[in-house]
């Protein structure tokens, strides 16, 4: 399993080399982050702007194998450069990078646990009550956009707060300021990031929730006739213990594929969560920078988007081998 | 997306497209106050004496962007933001009121007065002798130095956003007593006013180092009644607080936290008591949003900013003024503003000025009949221009009457206004061909190289706005042709604003830049629209902030009424 696994990461060192080179060389050819200074009247000096883009290797009048040769020069000592701004985009990237996941951790986990549980129960209790439910409520949520589903929950919530007469929701970043300063310390810091991540949590979980239970249920529908689940069954395991142990795991061996690639793309397709809750996270930063033009930026989170989807990948690979035996055996063989 | 009450002239006509942002689909249907009777007024910002407004409280302010450059001189810090910011925390030696009109701040500046000399002019500052830096300098001689120094252009390694008026600084001279500064400048400047405001201490412009790295992420030095107390740079939120150093009458709010919201997250978060005010702009349905928040007042006041339309004067149609003024008064420009500012509850007024806005100090229309709507005079004018009508167009020598209207495609009132305008020209027999275009395009690939008739957008405006609008006003000089995107003009028009640029007593500055505008409206090839308007959601006991107009808020007077505010 060691070997396979090896000769995966090497595939995947490459992929991943390939995936940024192109990246950094569409952005840098794409984005103009001229256009900042251009709409300006006065406009700013010439020499000022082309000082100013090609001390932070942006300027479009430098050929772009040469920027990509100093990008690449760069990254190999880990240094992904420098906004627009003028600010280390490597600092900036760790910062975001921890607040996306602050963001999502909670939701992703809790939508994908429940969206499993429920699409395994719809799929045994098919045809029933509880199949139907699950199944309007997931084609429910699915239908409707992400950012409309929040503003729908931040209108609940704001009714909510008025009618008690309570903050229990908040939804603006990820920490009241001052929050710990209050008489409670720390705790009272910890009750306030509660409530902050109180929405945005709700609205990834549902999300996820709606999308894995249908996967779920439509895998487990498969195994459900399966002859091993039969076998199970005719040994004398009695019929939850044979869904569970047989069925529940044998549908989820496909799942950790589509696990493992969509929390890759989960960050980034957290951009609507965090602007519409004020999280500066990575989805938010991309979306701005590139309507900023800010190459270097754009660049590193993609640069980091294709690490985390192999990452996933990788992650997946070793998934496969701890739920399906024929993977170990085989490579022990 | 602007937030209340910047106006500072430096930051200047930046080119603004995605301006009106009427939702698409909803944007009548809501009913309810379409147009209010009268005309907007210069500013509403609940204005309260400072013995009313209460003390304590923190100010939730949301920013659309997080600066990192708090060098406002710097060419990545010239933005509103940074002065929503600095204004309460630098020195402003002169602030505008709400119809521009610059005055001294006398915290920091006792007086100024203006002298003509032979060669150009002397101005004589007389500072506060109370102003000092929060290291204990006093304010005077040594900044106004190193900022003239810094900002003159004369050592390329200052990454300076602009050299304007500085650069004119020959001399700069103690006076006899301690805290008068004089400073001469080489010919005739008439905005001088906006000069050394914002002004930053000597050790900040001393070298180039310190001018265009000093101020990344920090604040070092202020002199204001707030200063800096944080910046949370994972929060991105800046906290300032009041300076018990302060020499002025101290600031009634005991903290103002700036937090950095998208735009989609204010209307939720204004809602839910998380910020105190919030820019509505010009979307009806965030402003149905914030009426219905308890406890909140919806300021508005006639804004810096115009909408207008840009005709090309290069085109093969439109190089004839004369059918450029039949095309003006072929647009109903009442229409066309009653449709952008549907549902905003403003009233109906449109602009006859290329320079000043409705409540600007020295504005005047001078539209005279242009400003109109006169379908029949338009038809006169094209016949007479030999545009004759064949079936539903006019046509001459084979060419048919057809004029490309270029609209950035995410912006929905753009398409609304070129609609419009296709219909009130259908009738004097014009066809207006609507063209969508990528908003990234509109400039770079077809209003720059004049692949376009008409072109809708806004400039923003400004309390010194002759000097930035003459690069949109000048004739161009071949290829360059600055902002005047129409590639139109005469000498005369140049030689009129360069008289309003020179002249420094503003009542006959008024009287110069009219006649520029004269001259402008005849050569019709800038149809302003209408004067934008500002409109603030604020929670409604907050006092002197809102809807500014051009005014810029005296940040130690701003504060609540209503009960203590600690969160």
């Amino acid at each position: 399993m060691a070997a396979f696994l090896l000769r995966r990461l090497a595939n995947y060192a490459v992929l991943v080399v390939l995936a940024a080179s192109l990246a950094y060389l569409l952005a840098a050819a794409a984005l103009t982050p001229r256009a900042n200074y251009e709409g300006r009247a006065p406009r700013p000096p010439e020499a000022v702007v082309d000082a100013q883009l090609t001390r932070f290797n942006l300027n479009d009048r430098t050929p772009l194998a040469e920027r990509y040769g100093t990008w690449v020069a760069g990254l190999a000592r880990g240094d992904f450069g420098r906004t627009w701004q003028g600010e280390p985009v490597n600092a900036e990237l760790w910062r975001r990078l921890g607040v996306s996941l602050r963001l999502l951790v909670l939701g992703a986990v809790l939508g994908s646990a429940l969206g499993v549980l429920a699409g395994a129960y719809a799929a045994v209790r098919r045809g029933r009550t509880a199949d139907l439910l699950v199944t309007f409520l997931s084609y429910l949520v699915l239908a409707v956009p992400v950012f409309v589903l929040a503003v729908l929950l931040q209108i609940v919530a704001s009714r909510t707060n008025q009618a008690t007469g309570l903050r229990v929701f908040e939804w603006v970043g990820e920490t009241t300021p001052g929050a710990s300063d209050g008489p409670f310390g720390a705790l009272g810091g910890l009750g306030d990031r509660v409530r902050h991540l109180l929405l945005p949590t709700a609205t990834i979980a549902l999300a996820q929730f709606a999308l894995y239970s249908r996967y779920q249920r439509s895998m487990m529908l498969d195994v459900l006739q399966a002859d091993f689940v039969r076998t199970a069954r005719a040994k004398g395991l009695r019929r939850r213990d044979a869904l569970l142990r047989h069925g529940l795991r044998t549908a989820l061996i496909p799942m950790t594929t589509y696990f493992a690639y969509t929390s890759g793309l989960l960050l980034l397709g957290g951009m609507f969560t965090e602007k519409l809750f004020g999280w500066h996270g990575v989805g938010e930063w991309l979306i701005d920078s590139v309507t900023r033009g800010d190459v270097n930026a754009v660049a590193a989170v993609n640069c980091v988007a294709a690490a985390a989807v192999l990452l996933a990948g990788m992650a997946s690979d070793v998934m496969y081998g701890v739920l399906d035996p024929r993977v170990r055996t085989g490579a022990v063989a | 997306m602007r937030a209340p009450g910047r106006t500072r002239a430096v930051a200047a006509a930046i080119l603004l497209l995605a301006t009106v942002l009427v939702s698409g689909g909803c944007g009548t249907a809501g009913g309810g106050a379409t147009a209010a009777a009268g005309r907007l007024p210069a500013s509403d910002v609940n204005p309260l004496p400072r013995d009313r407004v209460g003390n304590g409280g923190t100010l939730h302010w949301p920013l659309p962007e997080f600066p990192s450059q708090w060098n406002f001189n710097h060419v990545n810090g010239t933005r509103g933001v940074v002065e929503h910011v600095i204004q309460g925390a630098l020195p402003y030696l002169m602030r505008a009121d709400e119809k521009a009109m610059p005055h001294p701040v006398p915290a920091y500046l006792r007086a100024a007065t203006l002298e003509r000399t032979e060669h150009g002019q002397t101005v004589t500052y007389e500072l506060n002798p109370k102003a000092k830096w929060s290291d204990g300098t006093p304010l005077g001689y040594a900044d106004f130095v190193a900022q003239a120094h810094a900002l003159s252009g004369r050592d390329p390694r200052f990454q300076v956003s602009t050299v304007t008026g500085y650069k004119q600084i020959s001399r700069i001279e103690r006076g006899t007593r301690g805290n008068v500064v004089i400073v001469t400048f080489d010919g005739t400047y008439a905005d001088w006013r906006s000069l050394f405001s914002p002004l930053y201490p000597a050790a900040a412009y001393s070298s180039p180092a310190a001018f265009n790295t000093g101020w990344l992420d920090r604040l070092p030095l202020t002199a204001g009644p707030f200063k800096l107390q944080g910046i949370d740079q994972t929060a991105k939120t800046v906290t300032m607080v009041r300076d018990p150093a302060w020499w002025g009458a101290p600031a009634k709010l005991d903290r103002i936290v700036y937090r950095t919201l998208d735009g989609s997250a204010m209307p939720g978060a204004f809602a839910n008591d998380e910020i105190d005010l919030m820019d509505i702009g010009l979307d009806p349905g965030a402003l149905r949003r914030a009426e219905q928040v308890p406890g909140a007042a919806v300021r508005r006041a006639g804004g810096p900013d115009w909408r207008h339309f840009t005709f090309n004067a290069a085109g093969p149609i439109l190089s004839d003024p004369n059918v450029r003024r039949a095309v003006m008064l072929g647009i109903d420009r009442r229409a066309i503003a009653r449709s952008d500012l549907s549902g905003l509850g403003v009233p109906l007024q449109t602009l006859g000025n290329h320079f000043y806005v409705n409540t600007q100090d020295g504005y005047q229309d001078n539209s005279g009949e242009l400003g109109g709507y006169d379908p029949a005079r338009a038809e006169s004018l094209l016949e007479q221009a030999g545009w004759r009508s064949h079936g539903k167009y006019r046509a001459k020598g084979g060419r048919v009457l057809a004029l490309r209207f270029v609209v950035p495609s995410g912006v929905p009132g753009g398409k609304q206004e070129g609609e419009l305008t296709r219909a009130l020209l259908e009738r004097v027999g014009v066809r207006v061909d609507i063209q969508l275009v990528p908003d990234d395009d509109v400039f770079d690939r077809y209003v720059t190289p004049g692949r376009f008739d008409i072109v809708p957008f806004s400039w923003l405006g400004t309390s010194f706005p002759v000097s930035p609008m003459k690069s949109v006003f000048a004739r161009p000089h071949g290829d360059r042709i600055q902002q005047n995107y129409s590639r139109a003009g005469t000498a005369a028009i140049d030689a009129a604003m360069d008289r309003a640029v020179a002249e420094v007593d503003p009542a006959r500055a008024y009287a110069l830049v009219n006649a520029a505008d004269r001259l402008i409206w005849h050569e019709a090839y800038v149809l302003p629209l209408y004067q934008r308007p500002q409109i603030v959601a604020a929670r409604a006991d907050l006092a002197n902030l809102g809807a500014g107009g051009f005014a810029e808020p005296a940040y130690e007077d701003i504060g609540f009424t209503g009960r203590r505010r600690d969160r």
